[in-house]
């Protein structure tokens, strides 16, 4: 009788570990809602393999150098872009459900903005362990686009300050970003 | 007796089937040619051959091989390009989303405090 409750005990332990293995790492929330509504959207879903994987073939120059020695500290990198040809294509509870993915303990919102419809929002999530940034969520809503990017790992602003002027991405950008986050 | 019936006589005896006197086959078969001795070279190709069997079909398998791996690498560095050239346009839209969000704020942090 004791073995039987163990085995169970352990069977339940390792249905919750392979739950939790299958939890996906990005909010997948309204994606497929979002992605028919939109004219044009982009969805990049690079997991700590990838990242790797990618890894192994930027060995070009300088700034592959820079963004791989940025990439070994991350578990992964989620971006979702959506344009729409129209306003209204989603809803402030539609903000409110993505955004509530981000309202665990580790998590701090950092920037918060909100407009009336929603249609102008801002945030930025930062994610805490032990005083280190692991983690960056970043949502920007404007009538007619909605960008989320979604940050998992150890991210170090004056690496992401680095990459300004590489891969498309002008200096000033990265250069502000990266100030404002590690304020 | 007429003279058809004297030939028909004379044909019989002659063509009667009679024994082969003895040791007859063994003197026709010493007669005969002896058999060609394989020369030099074919012994050489017979001794060489399953070698050289073996050698083309490690050759081939080799070139099975080779280029089954040269395939795999060749497969491997397209997907490895476009994972780079995703990595890319991740950090592109990650940094271009935080400078827009970073740039609303400043610019709605002036707004009020003017």
């Amino acid at each position: 009788m004791r073995s039987l409750s163990v085995l169970t005990a352990l069977g339940l332990f390792a249905l919750a570990a392979a739950a939790q293995s299958i939890t996906p790492p990005f909010p997948v929330t309204l994606e497929k809602e979002l992605a028919a509504r939109a004219s044009n959207y982009t969805e990049v879903s690079l997991d700590k393999k990838m990242l790797a994987f990618a890894g192994k073939f930027m060995d070009g120059n300088a700034e592959d150098a820079e963004a791989k020695q940025m990439l070994a500290t991350l578990n992964g990198i989620y971006v979702r872009e959506y344009e729409f040809d129209k306003p209204g294509q989603y809803t402030t509870a539609d903000l409110e459900n993505i955004r509530s993915q981000f309202n665990g303990s580790d998590w701090s919102p950092m920037v918060r903005e909100r407009s009336k419809k929603g249609e102008g929002d801002s945030d930025i999530y930062i994610r805490l362990v032990d005083g280190k940034m692991q983690g960056m969520f970043v949502l920007d809503a404007e009538p007619n686009d909605l960008s989320f990017v979604y940050i998992d790992g150890a991210l170090d602003p004056s690496e992401l300050s680095r990459l300004g002027g590489s891969f498309g991405i002008p200096k000033h950008v990265t250069k502000r970003a990266a100030k404002e986050v590690s304020k | 007796m007429d003279e058809h019936e004297e030939l028909e006589r004379l044909l019989h005896r002659e063509l009667q089937a009679r024994d082969a006197p003895p040791g007859f086959s063994a003197r026709v078969i010493a007669k005969l040619p002896q058999a060609p001795q394989p020369a030099p070279l074919q012994t050489a190709h017979r001794v060489w051959l399953p070698g050289l069997r073996w050698t083309a079909a490690a050759v081939a398998l080799m070139a099975i091989a080779g280029g089954g791996y040269w395939e795999h690498q060749r497969r491997e560095r397209i997907a490895g390009e476009r994972a780079r050239g995703q990595v890319i346009l991740a950090l592109h839209i990650s940094a271009v989303t935080l400078h827009d969000v970073l740039h609303k704020v400043v610019k709605d942090t002036k707004g009020d405090a003017e």
